[in-house]
C-alpha cells in the first residue's frame, strides 16, 4: 500500500463514521453545531497521530499479555495532555466540548487503530494512517454538525442565513439519528464506485 | 515478545512512570494559563453583572452554604460606599445537570444584571438563557426579589419562561433564588452590626451625631478610625475605634474625646480577656474608667496612682487594668495625632 494509500483510505475507504461505524458517541453527542463537530474531530485526530506514533515506537517492547493496558495508558496520557492544553488554549471550545474530551480515552476508534494498524506497522505509516482516519473522522463529524447546525438552527458555522429557529429537532438527539443516517446513505453512494 | 511476569512488570512500570512524569510537566505548563483564563471569566463576568465598582471584588469574598452548594458573594466598593454585591450561584434542576449564573444586585438587592457562568443546557433551547436580553433576565433585571413571586408563570409567579425550555428556566430561577438568599444572610445580615457601632458611638459621646466624618490614622503600621461627629453645625467630639495588641490579646475600645480633649467615655467593643476580668472592663462605672472620665486627655500620666499616675486600678483585675489603661493611652495617641494633623493645615 502506498503512503498515499493509506492516508486517504481513513477519509473514504474506512472513513471511521460513515464506513465502519466507530465512535458513534461523540459523534452523535457534540455535532450540535459545526464548529463543535469540527473541535471534536480536530481533537480526536491529535490524540490519534500521537497514540499511533507512541505506540508504533514502543510496539516491540511491550509484552503481548499486557498490550492493552499498556496502550490504554498511553492514550489516556495524550487525552489528558490534550485536555489541559485545551483548557489552558482554547477554554471557549474545552467547555462546550466539555464531558466528551476525556471520553476520548474510550472511543474504539484509537484503540482500534492502535491493535489494528500501530502496533503492526513502522512509525511513518502508522502516523499517517491516524492522520488519514483524523481526517476522515472530523470530515465527517463538520459535515454531521453543518448539516444539523443548518436545519436547526439556521446557521453555518454560526453565521445565520435564516431568521428565527429552524426545525429544533435537528438539535436534539433524534436529529442526530436522523441526520447521521441520510448522511450515511448519501455518502455511501457516492463513495461506492471508488470501493 | 514473549510475556513474563517480570518484563509485563517492568514495562507496565515504565510506561506509567514516563505518563505521570509527562503529565506533571504539561500540568505545570499549562497552570498558570488555566488560572489565568478561569480568573478572567470571573473578573469580566463581575464586571457585567455589578454597578460600577474600583476595588477587587475577588478579594473580598464569602462563601454560604445553601441546600448543601457553596454559592459565593463578592462585594463590589466604590471608594467607602458598598456600590453592589455579586453572588456567583447554582442550581442541580437543569434540563443537562447542574449550571451556574453570577447574579448581581444593588446594596439593596435590586437585581443589576444577570451572567451564565457554565451550562450544558440544549443548544437553541435551554442555552437561549446566556443569550443578552433573553425574557427570564429581562423578568429579573431591575427588580427585587422582595417583590416579586419567584417561580415561573405557569406555576403562578412573576417569571416569564424561555419557549420550549420550561426546566431550563425553572432551574434558572431555583438559582437566582439562591443567590437571594446568600445575599440576604450576607449582606442584609451584616446590618444590625452597623446599627451597634452608631449606638456605641452616642454612648461614649454622650451626645447623637447628625452626621459623621471618618479617617483612617496610621502610627507605626496600626491603624485606627477616627470619627468626627456632627451635630446641626458643631463639633460635638471625637470617637476613635481602635484595636490594641495588650498583654495576651487585643482590645478593641472606642474612645470618645470633648472637642477640647476631655475624656467623655470609652466603650469596649471587642476583648478576649478572661471572661471574668473582662466583665469588670466591660461595665461603664469601672474604676479605671471613673478615674479618666471627665480628665483633661492631654494631663493624664498613664499609670496607676501606687506609681504615680492619674488612673485607678480595678481591685482584683491589675493585669486586665493595665491591657485596659494601655488601649485607652493608645487612642489618645491616635486622637492627638489626629488633632496635631488638623491644626498643622
Amino acid at each position: 500500500m502506498s503512503k498515499l494509500q493509506i492516508l486517504t483510505k481513513g477519509i473514504f475507504k474506512e472513513n471511521p463514521s460513515f464506513v465502519l461505524m466507530l465512535g458513534m458517541c461523540p459523534t452523535l453527542g457534540t455535532t450540535t453545531s459545526a464548529i463543535n463537530g469540527m473541535g471534536m474531530g480536530i481533537a480526536t485526530m491529535f490524540v490519534l497521530v500521537m497514540s499511533n506514533i507512541v505506540i508504533s515506537l514502543v510496539k516491540n517492547l511491550v509484552p503481548g499479555k499486557i498490550r492493552i493496558p499498556a496502550y490504554i495508558v498511553i492514550i489516556a496520557t495524550l487525552v489528558t495532555v490534550l485536555q489541559l492544553l485545551m483548557e489552558a488554549y482554547v477554554p471557549a471550545l474545552y467547555e462546550t466540548l466539555g464531558v466528551f474530551i476525556p471520553l476520548i480515552v474510550v472511543n474504539c476508534i484509537i484503540l482500534g487503530r492502535a491493535e489494528a494498524f500501530a502496533s503492526k506497522n513502522n512509525v511513518v505509516d502508522s502516523a499517517l494512517d491516524g492522520l488519514g482516519i483524523g481526517l476522515g473522522f472530523t470530515m465527517a463529524l463538520t459535515l454531521l454538525g453543518a448539516v444539523r447546525e443548518m436545519l436547526g438552527a439556521g446557521s453555518i458555522f454560526g453565521f445565520k442565513f435564516v431568521a428565527g429557529d429552524g426545525i429544533l429537532l435537528f438539535v436534539l438527539a433524534p436529529g442526530a439519528f436522523i441526520a447521521l443516517g441520510y448522511l450515511l446513505v448519501i455518502f455511501n453512494k457516492l463513495t461506492s464506485k471508488l470501493r | 515478545m514473549k510475556s513474563t511476569l517480570l518484563n509485563m512488570v517492568l514495562v507496565l512500570l515504565g510506561i506509567t512512570l514516563v505518563s505521570a512524569t509527562t503529565l506533571g510537566l504539561v500540568y505545570g505548563v499549562t497552570k498558570e494559563p488555566i488560572d489565568l483564563s478561569k480568573g478572567a471569566k470571573t473578573t469580566n463576568a463581575l464586571s457585567q453583572v455589578m454597578p460600577p465598582f474600583d476595588n477587587d471584588p475577588s478579594t473580598d469574598t464569602v462563601t454560604c452554604i445553601i441546600d448543601d452548594m457553596p454559592i459565593k458573594v463578592y462585594k463590589g466598593m466604590s471608594g467607602e460606599t458598598v456600590s453592589g454585591y455579586a453572588v456567583e450561584t447554582m442550581t442541580k434542576n437543569g434540563f443537562s445537570g447542574e449550571f451556574r449564573l453570577m447574579v448581581g444586585m444593588k446594596p439593596d438587592g435590586e437585581i443589576f444584571n444577570i451572567e451564565v457562568l457554565q451550562h450544558n443546557e440544549t443548544p437553541g433551547l435551554g442555552s437561549k438563557m446566556a443569550d443578552p436580553d433573553n425574557v427570564l433576565l429581562l423578568s429579573f433585571q431591575g427588580k427585587n426579589p422582595k417583590n416579586l413571586k419567584m417561580s415561573v408563570r405557569k406555576d403562578g409567579g412573576d417569571i416569564d419562561v424561555i419557549t420550549a425550555s420550561t426546566i431550563s428556566s425553572r432551574a434558572y430561577v431555583d438559582a437566582v433564588e439562591r443567590a437571594y438568599k446568600a445575599f440576604e444572610s450576607v449582606a442584609l445580615g451584616s446590618e444590625p452590626e452597623e446599627d451597634e457601632d452608631v449606638d456605641y458611638l452616642a454612648a461614649v459621646l454622650n451626645a447623637s451625631p447628625t452626621s459623621i466624618v471618618e479617617e483612617n490614622i496610621t502610627i507605626d503600621a496600626n491603624e485606627a478610625k477616627v470619627i468626627k461627629a456632627m451635630g446641626d453645625s458643631t463639633v460635638l467630639g471625637y470617637v476613635v475605634d481602635v484595636a490594641s495588641k495588650v498583654g495576651k490579646g487585643v482590645i478593641r475600645l472606642m474612645v470618645g474625646f470633648t472637642p477640647d480633649g476631655y475624656i467623655s467615655n470609652v466603650a469596649v467593643i471587642e476583648h478576649n480577656e478572661d471572661p471574668r476580668y473582662g466583665a469588670l472592663i466591660e461595665n461603664p462605672d469601672n474604676a479605671t474608667l471613673s478615674s479618666l472620665k471627665g480628665t483633661k486627655a492631654r494631663d493624664i500620666k498613664w499609670s496607676f496612682k501606687p506609681d504615680g499616675g492619674t488612673a485607678d486600678a480595678i481591685s482584683g483585675a491589675t493585669r486586665t487594668s493595665r491591657s485596659y489603661l494601655q488601649s485607652i493611652q493608645n487612642a489618645f495617641m491616635f486622637y492627638q495625632a489626629y488633632i496635631d494633623s488638623k491644626t498643622e493645615k
